[in-house]
C-alpha cells in the first residue's frame, strides 16, 4: 500500500510541472484572429515566428514549422484564399492580409477570419492544403499576431496575438479542401525560404 | 505482479490522456468568456467581434455544421444585474460585430459610462438561439466562440483597439442568474446580422 501511495505521488511530482507548463504556452497549431478594420483603407499584416518547440537538434538548430493561413472574406463564410510560410526556429515572417494573403480576391475584402495552421510540411515543402495529413502533421511552435498598418508613421501600431483555438476534425477537413481547390502559394517571396 | 499491471496502466493511461489535456487546456474559444468595457460607452462605443472556431463542427460537407449561439449579457457599472441580453448566430469562419452602446445597451434609458459584458456560446435549440435559455435542454454549451472588443481609432488612419474576452470559470449558479435575468428581459438578436 505504502508503494502504491510513494509511487501515485512520485508520478504526480513528476507530470504536474509538465502540465503546468504546456498549460501556459501559446505556441499551439491551430490559431484564429480577425481583421475588422476596412482592409480597403487599412491594411493589417501577420507576423509570425517559432518558438523552437519542435526543435530536435540545437546546433544547427532544425525545426523549421509552415505557417498555414487560411482567409475568409466576411460576411461569406468560406476560404477564400490561402497560402503558406516557412519559419527557422527564432526566424521572424511577414505578410500583408491585404495585398499579399488577399491579392487575388475579388471583390476586394473589407474584414476577414484569419486561421492559422502550423505543420511541418512534407520533405521540406509547406502546402495549406495538405496540412494534418500523411507527413504533413501538426506541430507546435507558432507564434502569431495581427499588426494593423498605419499611415500615421509617429504612431505604435497595435499588436494582436491570434487566439489558440479548439480544432475539430470536420474544421481540419474543411479549410484543408477548400484550399485545395485554390493555388497553393507561398505567402510573398521571404516565405519560400528553406 | 498485481501492483505491477496497475502501475504500468496507471502510468500509461496518465501519458495517454496528458497531451489530450493540455491541449484543450490552451485554447482560448471556450464556453464562457467576460470582458470590461471602460471607456465612456457615451463617448466612445466599443463593438463586440466574434468569430466561430469550428471546433463544434462534426461534417465538413457538403455544408459545414456547428454554427454556434453567442449570447450576450451586459451589466452596465456601478450595477451588477443584467439590464440587457441579446444573441447572435455564427458560423464556423463566420465574422459577427456588434455595438455595445447601439445594440446590445439599446433599450437603456441612458448610455451607460461602463460596462461589464459576458458571453456564452451554445448549440440553440433547433436552429434558435435563445440567451435565456443557455445550458438548459437541447440549448447546451458548446466550445468554438472566439471574442474581441474593439474600440474605432480616434483617427481614420489609426486602427481598432483590439481586446480578446478572457476565458472564465462558469459555475451553476452564475450561469441560472444569466439565464432567469435575461429571461426576465427577453432575448433578441444582436442585430440584423445576427438571425
Amino acid at each position: 500500500m505504502i508503494t502504491r501511495f510513494t509511487t501515485f505521488v512520485i508520478l504526480a511530482l513528476v507530470l504536474l510541472p509538465i502540465k503546468n507548463a504546456l498549460a501556459q504556452a501559446a505556441d499551439t497549431p491551430w490559431q484564429i484572429g480577425v481583421v475588422n478594420e476596412d482592409l480597403t483603407k487599412i491594411d493589417t499584416t501577420v507576423a509570425v515566428s517559432n518558438s523552437g518547440a519542435s526543435s530536435t537538434i540545437a546546433s544547427p538548430q532544425n525545426g523549421a514549422i509552415c505557417v498555414n493561413v487560411y482567409a475568409t472574406s466576411a460576411p461569406l463564410s468560406s476560404i477564400v484564399a490561402c497560402c503558406t510560410c516557412r519559419v527557422q526556429a527564432n526566424a521572424l515572417r511577414a505578410f500583408s492580409v491585404g495585398k499579399e494573403v488577399l491579392v487575388s480576391v475579388l471583390p476586394k475584402a473589407r474584414t476577414s477570419v484569419i486561421k492559422l495552421l502550423a505543420s511541418t510540411g512534407t520533405a521540406g515543402a509547406c502546402n495549406a492544403s495538405t496540412a494534418g495529413i500523411g507527413a504533413n502533421v501538426l506541430v507546435t511552435g507558432m507564434l502569431s499576431w495581427l499588426v494593423p498598418a498605419t499611415s500615421n508613421s509617429v504612431a505604435a501600431v497595435g499588436k494582436t496575438s491570434l487566439n489558440p483555438a479548439t480544432l475539430s476534425a470536420a474544421e481540419l477537413v474543411s479549410v484543408t479542401s477548400q484550399c485545395a481547390v485554390l493555388p497553393n502559394r507561398a505567402c510573398n517571396s521571404t516565405c519560400s525560404g528553406p | 505482479m498485481n501492483i505491477i499491471i496497475r502501475f504500468t496502466i496507471f502510468t500509461l493511461l496518465a501519458l495517454v490522456l496528458l497531451p489530450i489535456k493540455d491541449a484543450s487546456a490552451q485554447a482560448t474559444d471556450t464556453p464562457y468568456q467576460v470582458g470590461v468595457v471602460t471607456d465612456d460607452l457615451a463617448k466612445i462605443d466599443t463593438s463586440v467581434v466574434l468569430t466561430n472556431s469550428g471546433a463544434s463542427s462534426t461534417v465538413a460537407f457538403p455544408a459545414q455544421n456547428g454554427a454556434i449561439c453567442v449570447n450576450a449579457y451586459a451589466m452596465p457599472a456601478p450595477g451588477i444585474a443584467v439590464t440587457a441580453c441579446c444573441t447572435c448566430r455564427v458560423q464556423p469562419n463566420g465574422l459577427r460585430q456588434f455595438s455595445v452602446g447601439k445594440e446590445l445597451l439599446i433599450s437603456q434609458s441612458s448610455v451607460p459610462h461602463t460596462a461589464v459584458v459576458k458571453l456564452m456560446a451554445s448549440t440553440g435549440t433547433g436552429g434558435i438561439c435563445n440567451a435565456g435559455t443557455v445550458g438548459t435542454g437541447a440549448n447546451v454549451l458548446v466550445t468554438g466562440m472566439l471574442a474581441w472588443r474593439t474600440t474605432p481609432p480616434l483617427s481614420s488612419v489609426l486602427a481598432f483597439d483590439k481586446t480578446s474576452f478572457v476565458p472564465s470559470t462558469l459555475s451553476a449558479a452564475e450561469l441560472t442568474a444569466l439565464d432567469s435575468q435575461c429571461s426576465t428581459i427577453g432575448s433578441r438578436a444582436c442585430n440584423s446580422t445576427c438571425p
